[in-house]
């Protein structure tokens, strides 16, 4: 075990500021801070309830507010001498959680989406960012990561995918890139704020109507590192590893992870990614586990408007001391039509499927719409 | 297997800082263009070796020149120390030794410039053929390239966090100079245009004394002002040679690739004709754009676009009747007939603007240009790059710029091509960032090497820009959803706007486009 541990480090990035020989500053400031308002509808049939409903799964029906400001300073200043502040980036949104036919579920919850400071780096490929933000492991970039509806591996392992934490890229040679985050292990992963006025009797035992965060930090980090090549490469591929203290309770465990991924890009037509990776869970008060996890994604650009896209996360546990394999998977399809640069609707068919859940699928109508820039 | 392995932890911890630690102390991979550890390394070329065989110490001197403070038109903002004194800040002693061993296909010397009290700004291993053009086109397309290669201006800069140069200050210089010295952040080192050969070497300092008050100007001013800037010229026969060792196998029949007459070497390249075959792969498929606006006929306002304008406009380098009138001007009323010919102050001598020998321009032509086409270049990376060219029904020449990626035109900038072969930016860092869908000109891959050309309509002939009074396009994105392009055409010298065009992409292609940003760009 402890040479698993020594195998780790943590790690993922953000922004990186492009040095363009060819491009020249307009002599009018362009505007440095972008605000972007949008929607995700998310509505379909659920075979868990028989009925037509807001989904369950994938992106939640939503309302994100974006805010993003480039520091004017070090656009105006041309350049970095040896570390700047680059852009400040938060994404909130308002969720709404429950169900059309019972009023009583009906929860809003204010959710933290990202939050945090993007540095450059005089370096080349080089940058970090502090903050809010989605845990990166290994590279599985997303046309549009709010409203993107894939399986994500994560959170069947870790139970979330956004961390606070501090994360890293540089690179290492012409053809790689290392890559390291440390996280704080979930410490936001509920909502800020959740409301639900519409509670019936039995449900008002032990809650309220508004519930605040309490973030209790329980020593849980997480950290997360690549090598591989990088992200303009058609072939990409690399190893990850993952190692932290995360969960609560029951699911209170260290856990260390390596694996490998490989991401196929055929020009602006089509994408593989395949993600592998395995490990131990030390539980503190159940069996230890060897777990591994499995992600594929694929996307067809059809004409470059319509997106076709398939993918599957799975998860297995083998506990010590058992005969038996659990696991869990989702899978998804989608259908997507760009409307514009802002709107694009989508037919999703998702699965969720193992021995540790209740299977269930469901057909959805997606809707995503936007106002503003970013 | 236990719980808790704490202490395992915390070394794993410690041990991950240490590595970040590490990686900030000591910096992270960048590209060195000089870079020797990783190259084969071989002793100097015998034909270039014996022109430094001919000096004392195999040490090249070259005397430079410098302007005096009673020139006005280095078109940017000056130091407080920029050409104040006869001596200091004068880099009039130009040295050139090399380097007994080198890379292959380089040639590396160690340059310093002296000024006349002792101060000295040394850049070590210094490769010459970065600042050699590459000829790049084949056959006859190489008399126009060479015409432009050498009338281009372009350069390399050499940073000061990077320890790119040095500076070693003179016992005999003041206090105040030597001080001044500490602001230089910049040193460049361009191939200038007007003839083969000529150099320059210029230092860039850093004022930040008004800087916060320029942050809520609206216009981009910086921070950077010019410290000193010298000429001077290469041995014709040694520059020569230089061109033959990156180019062995140039052909230009009739031409000295170092001392040709212009007028001569232009009219014999207007009788080529441009095969665009032959400088991109083959076209797959154009696309169908909606002109949104020709800027002469919807009589837009003419703005100047980046702070090169601006300053030369300020510094008066525009030379119409009323000078002034630029800011009343529209992409309309400046192509009138009765206006024309605009006078622009030519560049000429060592390098210098001279408002007294103005040259004019007939640019009434640039109405006819009314019609911007895209297309695909068939490439089996990517469906984004592009061939865009502007013309019109009636247009005598048409202009044609190849492989343009699109993903790399943004809204927040301008992406900026001279006339030419795999056309050089005019600044470029003499360690090149390195390629990713970006591209450094001397790292370019074949299939991405990006020309813009005038030509004839009727006959596909050449056509020289300069004559006609263009030098540059700019290309610009005028909104977030970079759905639409802006295309500027600049005059002579980069001094002002002459025309513009808006061009709606179509959705599959603004798609397109979205989707490699977001697949492959940082």
């Amino acid at each position: 075990m402890r040479n698993h541990i020594f195998m780790i480090t943590g790690m993922l990035c953000l922004f990186f500021i492009k040095t363009e020989a060819q491009s020249s500053l307009k002599r009018l400031k362009q505007t440095n801070r972008f605000h972007y308002l949008q929607t995700n509808l998310h509505v379909g049939y659920l075979s868990e309830t028989e009925q037509f409903d807001l989904s369950t799964s994938g992106p939640k029906n939503r309302l994100v507010y974006q805010y993003l400001a480039k520091n004017q300073r070090l656009l105006q200043k041309g350049y970095v001498r040896s570390v700047a502040l680059s852009s400040f980036r938060s994404r909130f949104s308002l969720d709404f959680i429950g169900s059309l036919n019972d009023d009583s579920f009906f929860t809003y919850q204010l959710k933290l989406q990202n939050l945090g400071l993007s540095f450059a780096t005089k370096w080349d490929r080089t940058s970090f960012f502090v903050g809010y933000s989605n845990i990166k492991l290994g590279h599985n970039p997303k046309i549009d990561p709010v409203t993107d509806f894939t399986a994500n591996v994560l959170n069947l392992d870790l139970g979330f995918t956004q961390d606070l934490g501090v994360s890293f890229k540089t690179a290492i040679s012409q053809k790689y890139d290392f890559e390291a985050a440390l996280y704080t292990g979930g410490l936001l992963a509920g909502p800020l704020i959740s409301y639900a006025p519409d509670l019936n009797a039995e449900q008002r035992m032990g809650r309220d109507t508004f519930e605040f965060i309490d973030p209790q930090y329980t020593m849980s980090w997480l950290g997360t590192s690549r090598i591989g090549s990088p992200l303009f490469k058609s072939f990409e591929y690399g190893l990850i590893a993952m190692a932290g203290k995360v969960g609560e309770g029951i699911e209170e465990r260290y856990l260390t992870r390596i694996g490998a991924d490989v991401v196929k890009k055929i020009k602006e037509k089509f994408k593989f990614e395949s993600q592998v990776y395995g490990g131990i869970s030390s539980y503190k008060i159940r069996n230890d586990s060897f777990d591994i996890a499995l992600q594929n994604n694929i996307e067809f650009y059809i004409k470059s408007t319509f997106i076709l896209s398939t993918s599957n996360a799975v998860l297995f546990g083998m506990p010590d001391n058992e005969d038996r394999t659990v696991t869990k998977g989702n899978l998804v399809n989608s259908f997507s039509y760009v409307v514009s640069p802002h709107t694009r609707v989508r037919l999703n068919h998702f699965y969720n499927y193992g021995n540790l859940i209740n299977e269930n699928w469901g057909i959805t109508f997606q809707l995503v719409t936007g106002i503003g820039k970013r | 297997m236990n719980f808790y392995y704490r202490k395992s932890v915390i070394q794993l911890t410690l041990k991950s800082i240490m590595i970040l630690a590490i990686c900030m102390q000591t910096g992270c991979y960048s590209y060195k263009w000089n870079d020797t550890r990783s190259q084969k390394n071989t002793s100097s070329p015998e034909i270039i070796r014996s022109f430094f065989d001919q000096f004392p110490d195999k040490i090249m001197r070259i005397k430079a020149i410098s302007p005096s403070d009673s020139y006005r038109y280095d078109a940017w903002e000056k130091d407080e120390v920029f050409a104040k004194d006869s001596l200091a800040i004068h880099f009039d002693i130009v040295e050139l030794k090399l380097k007994d061993m080198m890379p292959e296909g380089t040639i590396m010397v160690d340059f310093t410039f002296q000024d006349g009290k002792g101060n000295k700004v040394m850049v070590p291993d210094f490769d010459l053929l970065r600042l050699v053009p590459s000829f790049d086109a084949q056959g006859e397309h190489c008399y126009p390239e060479l015409l432009m290669e050498e009338f281009n201006r372009y350069g390399v800069s050499l940073r000061k966090e990077f320890d790119e140069f040095k500076i070693v200050k003179g016992k005999s210089s003041s206090d105040k100079y030597k001080e001044a010295l500490d602001r230089v952040h910049r040193a460049s080192i361009t191939n200038g245009c007007l003839s083969a050969g000529k150099w320059e070497f210029n230092l860039n300092s850093e004022d930040f004394s008004d800087f916060s008050k320029r942050l809520h100007s609206a216009v981009n001013y910086n921070q950077s002002k010019i410290f000193a800037h010298t000429w001077f010229l290469l041995d014709t026969s040694f520059y020569q040679n230089l061109v033959k060792f990156k180019n062995p196998d140039l052909d230009v029949k009739g031409f000295d690739v170092a001392g040709f007459d212009y007028n001569k070497l232009s009219k014999k390249s207007e009788e080529v004709i441009i095969d665009f075959n032959t400088l991109r792969n083959p076209i797959k498929k154009i696309w169908n754009t909606k002109m949104l606006e020709v800027g002469h006929q919807s009589e837009r306002q003419i703005e100047l676009l980046d702070m090169e304008e601006h300053y030369k406009i300020e510094y008066g380098l525009f030379l119409n009747q009323d000078p002034l009138s630029l800011s009343r001007e529209t992409y309309k009323s400046i192509l009138d007939p009765k206006k024309q010919p605009i006078h622009l102050a030519q560049f000429r001598d060592e390098g210098f603007y001279s408002p007294s020998t103005a040259l004019s321009f007939d640019m009434n032509w640039l109405q006819y240009l009314d019609t911007i086409s895209v297309s695909a270049v068939d490439v089996a990376t990517t469906d984004c790059l592009s061939e865009i060219q502007i013309t019109g029904k009636w247009a005598p020449f048409a202009i044609t710029i190849t492989n343009i990626d699109l993903a790399q035109i943004q809204e927040q900038k301008l992406y900026g091509l001279h006339f030419g072969f795999n056309v050089y930016p005019k600044g470029r860092r003499y360690n090149p960032a390195q390629p990713t869908i970006s591209f450094d000109t001397d790292l370019m891959p074949r299939e991405y090497e990006q020309s813009v050309l005038m030509t004839d309509t009727k006959t596909g002939k050449w056509v020289d820009n300069f004559k006609k009074g263009l030098s540059k396009v700019y290309i610009t994105c005028p909104t977030l959803e970079k759905d639409v392009l802006d295309i500027y055409l600049i005059s002579y010298e980069r001094i002002v706007p002459l025309w513009m065009g808006r061009v709606k992409l179509p959705k599959q292609l603004r798609e397109k486009v979205r989707i490699r940003n977001q697949m492959y760009n940082y």
